[in-house]
């Protein structure tokens, strides 16, 4: 998937001991030399964040940057429920997605079981998915990633009286809120760079940087000028309902109730190409109404408030590219890491850990040596 | 027809319910009362974690299983009720842990989903190598009283806040029937050589994120000796004591490291997890649950008394069939009386 840049002829005048800045030849010249390689990260949604987290690990002498106009408690992540429940994308094998779920699973798992749990938002929640007809698929790939996954009994069935089948399985809730802080906290302690600025344009990044990292999920419609990035807009409803420990979620994936550390989230929407993030109260009182279909007691609901996220919809799937942008003789690498859809969370950990192998490659030594001036 | 229902625990107030529900209609001159010296959220029940959970060996008095059974599938009918909330009712599933294998309770049927924990289950508890998983019920003991208050105060039915000091201050002051549902301290009223306190002490914490209950066994310590973990609507129990024959209801420093000590060493997580609350209870423990008739005879007062009491650490799990019992007894002595109008209602 790296594209081959490196084969092609460089242009431009280059001179190692004059140190000239000319764009891709002073990323590597910065290699040789032994200056850290300066990455910007774009997005601190969950992707950016954990991306940023990924290449600090993964990629020696780097300093990182995450550059991005919106934080948490207001980024896309911040309004997912953050259940780990995978979404299939067209494009991925089923192997590496089950991959990406497992890698995302096993990482947040040893969090919920550490004295970090509760700083980091992550625990452990079990429930039931329901159908209200058989499904053609009884047992999904990811079955043996979560916990316990079994088929419900008739006896718990009966709880719902509309659906014919179900799973029952525990698995993890990733809380943005408080995950997306706890990320950073720790990147900053390994001395990442946070920088709250909205890019408009990816050449904005150069000089400054020699790769650049594209988290901006929906953004990319933008700065990746990516047109088959749409929204798909997700309203929930956040209310007060303690008693409530169970998830459960309609085989549809439309109506689900997701019980989390500080409130119980009612979903939801998916409503394609809706760029509103307005609340709609008609909406609401559905979601409401849906919800307590599945669960009666939830009429004791109280303290509701209406969300909206748009998600970053991208049909082909998530997009995981280095791609070497070029004009007017600069070069920037960028490592498109976005288009996680409906499943972001779900994946990101093992997203991330693409993503950085990808920047990695891209901040490895070329392999086409570059000519030394004589002094 | 008086009625004195002596004790507003859980067993109390369910009694009282359940039979003023099934005889008033039949019963126009019922009068029922309760008197007691502790009302929520000062009595035991308040103390009780609410965990639908029978012990793990079978009862002695075998009709006690179905009384847990009647409890339970009771409880599931209110479960998924718009009010549930309201009764103090939740579902929740969780973890029974052991040091080696044992066979599955009697109760695997009555509880929802039972199975038998996984090695990826168990990886999360590395002090265990067995357990069991399945979905059961919380009922929570300050709500439950104030729904069962609420209940008991729209059927016309009144407290009492006394001390009793025996049953023939009762029958005189005109009792018919006295129901005894004074849990722990009956001794007082009839010596009971077989009734014995069971202490608990628990520590209530903020810990929203636990939304499973776990709970560990030692059969060499014994029931409740082990740590526990049970989320309630609002605050999560932990607890771990059991002491036979400790009347003391102050909270115990050195009980207070045991829990503490012993449910973070099962779930780290709990470390920065607030305390809002210690309290201390006194399980009323007996071989068996005390649950029968006795004529009591002062001069000329005919009055019979219902005794229910002695439900250790299981009474909230085991109330409502010990309160139908309870009715089924009340209604044997409406029949004796002949004092019932029509064929007394199918229970």
């Amino acid at each position: 998937m790296v594209s081959t840049a490196l084969d092609q002829p460089l242009t431009g005048k280059t001179s190692v001991g004059a140190r000239a800045f000319c764009g891709f030849q002073d990323c590597f010249s910065r290699l040789r030399s032994m200056d850290p390689v300066r990455i910007a990260v774009v997005g601190a949604g969950v992707v950016g964040l954990s991306t940023a987290m990924c290449v600090s690990k993964l990629v020696p002498r780097c300093s990182i940057t995450v550059i991005s106009d919106k934080f948490s408690p207001d980024t896309t992540s911040d309004v997912a429920a953050g259940m780990l429940i995978p979404h299939v994308y067209p494009n991925t094998p089923i192997p590496t997605l089950k991959q990406w779920f497992r890698e995302t699973f096993d990482h947040l798992f040893a969090i919920a079981n550490s004295a970090e749990a509760g700083d980091a938002g992550v625990h452990l929640v079990s429930g039931w998915q329901i159908f209200q007809s058989i499904p053609a698929e009884e047992v999904p790939f990811w079955a043996d990633v979560v916990l316990g996954f079994r088929k419900m009994t008739k006896a718990e069935l009966k709880k719902f009286p509309q659906h014919v089948f179900g799973h029952a399985f525990t698995t993890l809730k990733c809380e943005s809120p408080a995950y997306l802080p706890w990320l950073e906290k720790r990147l900053k302690g390994s001395g990442v760079l946070i920088l709250t600025r909205r890019i408009g344009d990816l050449w904005e990044l150069h000089p400054s940087f020699d790769v650049v990292v594209n988290c901006s999920g929906l953004g990319s419609r933008q700065l990746a000028q990516d047109s088959e990035m749409f929204p798909m807009r997700g309203q929930v409803l956040n209310v007060q309902a303690p008693w409530v420990k169970h998830f459960i979620r309609d085989g549809s994936g439309l109506t689900y109730i997701y019980p989390g550390t500080s409130n119980v989230i009612l979903g939801g929407t998916r409503q394609q190409g809706d760029w509103n993030l307005s609340p709609d109260a008609e909406i609401s009182r559905g979601i409401f109404s849906r919800c307590c279909a599945l669960e009666p007691s939830l009429q004791g609901a109280c303290d509701i408030r209406e969300k909206v996220g748009l998600r970053p919809f991208r049909p082909a799937g998530v997009r995981l590219q280095t791609e070497f942008l070029a004009q007017d003789g600069r070069r920037l690498p960028v490592v498109h890491h976005y288009g996680h859809g409906s499943g972001g969370i779900s994946v990101h950990w093992g997203t991330a850990l693409e993503a950085a192998r990808l920047v990695s490659e891209c901040v490895q030594a070329p392999r086409t040596p570059t000519p030394k001036s004589n002094l | 027809m008086r009625v004195v229902v002596i004790g507003a625990g859980v067993i109390g107030l369910s009694t009282a319910l359940c039979i003023h529900e099934r005889y008033r209609s039949v019963l126009p001159s019922l009068d029922m009362r309760v008197y007691a010296d502790r009302f929520t959220p000062l009595t035991n029940t308040d103390v009780a974690a609410g965990l639908c959970q029978p012990y793990l060996s079978d009862p002695r008095n075998p009709q006690e299983a179905d009384w847990n059974q009647q409890t339970f599938d009771y409880l599931l009918s209110r479960v998924h009720s718009p009010n549930a909330a309201n009764v103090g009712l939740a579902l929740v599933s969780g973890y029974n842990l052991f040091h080696e294998a044992i066979p599955d309770p009697s109760w695997k049927n009555t509880v929802l989903g039972f199975r038998t924990l996984t090695p990826r289950d168990l990886d999360m508890f590395p002090d265990y190598s067995y357990g069991w998983f399945n979905t059961s019920l919380i009922v929570e003991g300050r709500r439950y009283l104030q729904w069962l208050t609420e209940r008991l105060t729209e059927r016309g039915v009144k407290f009492f806040q006394k001390k009793v000091e025996s049953f023939e201050e009762v029958a005189r002051g005109g009792a018919d029937v006295i129901i005894n549902c004074t849990g722990v301290w009956a001794g007082s009223l009839q010596p009971d050589p077989l009734l014995q306190p069971g202490r608990g002490q628990i520590i209530k914490v903020d810990a929203p994120w636990m939304k499973h209950f776990i709970i560990t066994h030692d059969p060499e310590k014994g029931i409740y000796k082990s740590p526990y973990i049970i989320p309630g609507i609002q605050a999560v129990t932990l607890g771990g004591i059991f002491q036979l024959g400790n009347w003391s209801e102050v909270n115990n420093i050195q009980d207070h490291n045991t829990i503490w000590e012993g449910c973070c060493r099962l779930e780290p997580t709990l470390q920065d997890a607030k305390i809002v609350a210690e309290l201390t209870g006194l399980r009323p423990v007996r071989p068996q649950i005390r649950l029968e008739r006795e004529r009591l005879r002062f001069a000329s007062s005919n009055t019979e008394v219902i005794h229910n009491y002695g439900h250790g650490g299981y009474g909230l799990t085991i109330h409502w069939g010990c309160a139908l019992e309870a009715a089924k007894l009340f209604g044997k002595i409406l029949e004796e009386r002949k004092l019932l109008k029509m064929p007394p209602p199918h229970l």
